[in-house]
């Protein structure tokens, strides 16, 4: 019983090695996975929240849950097995009046972040291409759109 | 015997009609009004009478609930309005009404019904500064001091249990028999206000 697990246990190990190296890893996984992904979300609102050119809208906010539902969705944007199910970005942005020198400036946050924890170039400019979408649903949206 | 019951019935009409006044002036050892302290009479001599659900409204101002404490009776539907031109998102995990509700800017969210008795505390699941607490009662006697600390209820002659409350106060305020009877009351109350503002102070249902 022993050896079968230990025989399991060792394909196991064989069979992830080659494939976590291998170039057909998701962009979720080469961020980190659900660790990495948990880190920068977290490192990114703590970050915009403390700076004073973009802290306004997280004002009194719950930011553990923000960072969490951030991370849903840069999980599942890059390829990971998560599934967001929070309110679309429309209705969380609407009414905040977010300027564009706000957006880029979480951008830029989030390029020091990824930057800082050595994610390659290639996959940072890949992240902020799948973000770019995200920029008319966030910068000045209508109250009570959604 | 027929004039001597219709003139019972009379007084007793009359007695059923006249409203006695209970003052409540409530401060800290330091002589500061304590505002929004609750106050319910609870009919002991039979049930308190039976009246038309009521409605009630808290709203979301500058991410704040106003007001942050109500009173309310059992059965009042609830509105939140949401005066914010962001979202929010109501919550509620007391057991006397337990409930999620997202509030959008512009679009009315359907009102929250309380049907139980006993301390509701909200808060907001986007905004962590945001808190309130909402009393509710089965009785139709209940209100909440003024910014001056004081409070006047009106309730038919008879015996009550008057309920005291406050959520911060670093003790909480026994309940104590009240009888009115034919002459206005005043009942000064004393609370010491909680050192830790995060501890809501013990309801009594």
């Amino acid at each position: 019983m022993t050896r079968v697990a230990l025989i399991i246990a060792s394909i196991g190990l064989w069979a992830a090695g080659p494939a976590g190296a291998a170039p057909s890893a998701t962009l979720y996984d080469r961020l980190g996975g659900a660790t990495g992904v948990a880190a920068i979300s977290t490192a990114l609102i703590e970050r915009v929240a403390a700076d004073p050119r973009l802290g306004r809208s997280f004002d009194g906010t719950n930011r553990r849950r923000i960072a969490e539902h951030l991370a849903a969705q840069l999980c599942e944007l890059s390829g990971g097995p998560c599934r967001y199910d929070g309110d679309s970005m429309r209705a969380v942005h609407a009414g905040h009046a977010i300027s564009e020198a706000e957006f880029y400036g979480m951008v830029e946050a989030l390029q020091d972040i990824l930057r800082a924890r050595g994610v390659a170039l290639g996959d940072r400019n890949r992240l902020l291409r799948l973000l770019a979408p995200l920029k008319r649903d966030v910068v000045d949206v209508p109250a009570g759109a959604g | 015997m027929r004039a001597a019951g219709a003139l019972w019935l009379a007084l007793l009409s009359i007695a059923a009609a006249r409203a006695e006044t209970l003052s409540i002036e409530a401060r800290t050892p330091s002589g500061a009004p304590i505002v929004d302290l609750v106050a319910a009479l609870d009919p002991l001599d039979g049930p308190p009478p039976a009246a038309a659900p009521g409605a009630a409204l808290i709203d979301q101002v500058h991410k704040q609930f106003v007001p942050q404490v109500s009173v309310i009776r059992t059965g009042t539907a609830v509105r939140f309005p949401n005066s914010d031109r962001i979202r929010h998102q109501v919550y509620s995990f007391s057991p006397a009404r337990v409930f999620n509700l997202k509030l959008y800017a512009g679009t009315a969210a359907p009102p929250v019904i309380f049907d139980r008795p006993g301390l509701v505390v909200l808060g907001c699941n986007i905004h962590d500064s945001m808190v309130a607490f909402v009393a509710v009662v089965d009785t139709p006697y209940f209100g909440r001091t003024d910014a001056g600390g004081r409070l006047r209820l009106e309730a038919p002659p008879g015996r009550y249990r008057l309920r005291l409350w406050h959520p911060g106060l670093a003790q909480p305020i026994a309940p104590r028999p009240v009888t009115l009877a034919g002459e206005p009351r005043t009942i000064d109350v004393q609370a010491q206000p909680a050192a830790d503002p995060s501890v809501v102070t013990e309801w009594t249902d």
